[in-house]
């Protein structure tokens, strides 16, 4: 005689044949149960989820199986006894799950049934009214994979180079990742200094959970500055929320000195976020010529780094060029080996007053540019190819014109736009331009576009 | 920065055929860009409109320098963060301002991470982000080419076609 199934076998056979996959996790949030269609939707064993414990974080930076446990983890709410539903995701395809209480009490279940729909969410699958507020969860988890791609974008073992100045750059970049001192990146337009702000944040042990609050000090006016900091400061704490932000002060030496000591005094009382700062000039030379208050400068530049320009660390040129140039390969179809020697040399010759960020450019542009494997001399920037030509070439006779000829030039072509415009309307035309009728008509007679009458 | 400080920088990174920096809306219906143009002036700044981020990004390889304004939705959310990271690299001239429905109010810390240079859920009230894209706009880089080509290319009113 067959010895009946227990009641957990028979079980068990009966989620087994749903095809959903349904999963089930104890009060702890460890997964305790997988049916066979939540296997096959996971594509693991039971040996690698059983014991799994889900817990509900962003960090970029974990495990493959601390990773997943993040993808199905129901929401809080569910945890402490709400019948909810929520998304879940395995390796970016996400699906609509419901979360069932089971329960000694509402308030303290015992653990949840998680019955996962059988299809993956299309992308405008549940497009949501527009005026509804996204649900904490989706938020949660498009902040979770942004931080994962700036932690992966913004890496020390990123800042190429060779040359002795690019080894100290992640040196010290690692030492400011250690710490919560203020640091501030100098260097000139384009040699990266936001993006060795940005990878020390996402570096240190703040990056992986807390926001990086950027400010361009360039754009705002004094007014704007003051209540987005007070704001800031407002709304962290130093024990929770974004309290172990960053906030980036871009261009700090483009501040006004009002500017300046109202952010001192704001600055000099405990801010909740690290204090990041970038500037093109030195602080210390800027403050010796009574540009810079010493108070402020003193605040922001615990740690400083120097970026110095392109055309100083030329050992570096070909490693950040290649990086460019996969960077591009990356982007689209086309896939390039490298630079010729001659096509190398010519980056070498050249001031590279742009810097890296010019760099990467020119390097796009020969990478549209070029049908060979490799990026040619003749795929580069012209005024690349040229530069190092220079001394070989004869300089050009300087080209002089006569200015009222070329200002009556083009007067005569915006007069005859302005007309077309106005599809031979001198009045339409005349509002066009801002003036009168009779103004225009004088201007046409003694422009010779018309006779006088 | 002053304009003379970007005379090398801006320069170096502004294509041969670049158009002057302008105010470009990417949105879906128009009153957004309706609202800046009635903040801002208009003819006396530019501002283009884009109904995609596609065509916003072909409208931005032709004048480089610009600043954006772009629309923030739930569905697109993260497709137009990853391309404000990566547009940081290939459009270093350009800025960029986000604005959305107040509904989507959460995300304005994201986008912030994200480069935006300001975030606002308010289209009657766009003087804060219209005085930031002026300041854009004064420290822009000139268009590269004849004087005359930039004359052309900045009239509000179009070329003669």
């Amino acid at each position: 005689m067959a010895r009946p199934r227990s009641s957990a076998t028979e079980l068990a056979r009966l989620f087994n044949r749903v095809p959903q996959p349904i999963y089930v996790l104890d009060d702890e949030g460890t997964i305790v149960f997988c049916n066979q269609a939540c296997l096959d939707w996971i594509g693991e064993g039971e040996e690698t989820l059983l014991g799994l414990r889900c817990e509900y974080h962003s960090l970029p930076d974990v495990a493959p199986t601390d990773s997943l446990a993040a993808g199905l983890c129901p929401p809080p709410t569910a945890l402490a006894g709400q019948e909810q539903s929520a998304v879940v995701a395995v390796e970016g395809r996400k699906r609509r799950a419901s979360f069932l209480p089971l329960g000694r009490s509402p308030e303290s279940p015992a653990g949840l049934v998680a019955i996962v729909d059988a299809k993956d969410l299309a992308d405008d699958a549940h497009e949501p009214p527009a005026a509804a507020e996204p649900p904490p969860t989706e938020l949660h988890e498009q902040i979770r994979r942004f931080r994962r791609q700036m932690a992966v974008r913004y890496r020390a073992d990123l800042l190429l180079g060779r040359s002795a100045t690019a080894g100290r750059v992640r040196s010290q970049v690692q030492l400011a990742a250690g710490c919560r001192a203020s640091v501030l990146v100098v260097g000139p337009p384009g040699s990266g200094r936001q993006h060795v702000a940005a990878t020390i944040h996402y570096a240190g042990d703040a990056g992986q959970s807390a926001s990086l609050v950027p400010l361009a000090c360039s754009l705002l006016s004094a007014e704007l500055i003051h209540s987005t900091l007070r704001a800031i400061a407002a709304r962290t704490t130093p024990d929770g929320g974004t309290g172990h932000g960053t906030l980036l002060l871009g261009d700090v030496d483009e501040l006004s000195l009002d500017v300046q000591a109202a952010l001192a005094t704001l600055l000099a009382k405990a801010f909740p976020l690290r204090l990041m700062a970038t500037a093109r000039r030195g602080l210390a030379e800027l403050t010796r010529r009574g540009e810079f208050r010493a108070d402020l400068a003193a605040i922001l530049s615990t740690i400083v780094i120097e970026l110095p320009p392109l055309a100083e660390r030329r050992a570096d040129i070909p490693l950040l060029a290649q990086f460019f140039l996969e960077e591009a390969n990356a982007r689209g179809a086309k896939q390039l080996a490298g630079f010729s020697a001659e096509a190398l040399d010519r980056l070498d010759a050249y001031p590279w007053p742009g810097n890296s960020d010019e760099l990467a450019r020119a390097v796009t542009e020969a990478h549209q540019r070029a049908d060979g494997p490799e990026i040619m001399v003749g795929d580069l920037p012209q005024r690349i190819m040229l530069a190092s030509d220079e001394p070989g070439h004869p300089r050009r006779k300087e080209e002089t014109i006569v200015l009222d000829e070329f200002l009556a030039r083009i007067e005569r072509e915006l007069i005859e736009r302005a007309l077309a415009r106005a599809k031979g309307n001198k009045a339409k035309a005349a509002r066009l331009l801002g003036m009168t009728r009779p103004r225009l008509y004088r201007r046409l007679v003694q422009l010779g576009m018309e006779e006088e009458k | 920065m002053t304009n003379r400080a970007w005379t090398a920088f801006g320069w170096a990174l502004m294509p041969e055929d670049a158009g002057p920096a302008h105010v470009l809306v990417c949105e879906r219906s128009g009153r957004w860009a309706l609202g800046m143009r009635q903040t801002l002036g208009e003819p006396a700044v530019r501002v283009e409109e884009t109904r995609t981020l596609a065509d916003c990004a072909e409208a931005l390889a032709r004048a480089p320098a610009s600043f954006l304004v772009l629309e923030l939705t739930r569905i697109g959310a993260e497709r137009l963060l990853a391309w404000m990271v990566r547009s940081q690299r290939e459009f270093p001239l350009a800025r960029a301002a986000v604005v959305a429905e107040r509904s989507l109010v959460a995300y304005e810390a994201l986008v912030l991470e994200a480069g935006a240079v300001y975030f606002t859920c308010s289209p009657r009230r766009l003087s804060g982000l219209a005085e930031m894209a002026q300041r854009h706009l004064t420290l822009a880089p000139p268009a590269r080419g004849s004087i005359a080509g930039q004359v052309w290319a900045s009239l509000p009113w179009g070329n003669r076609d």
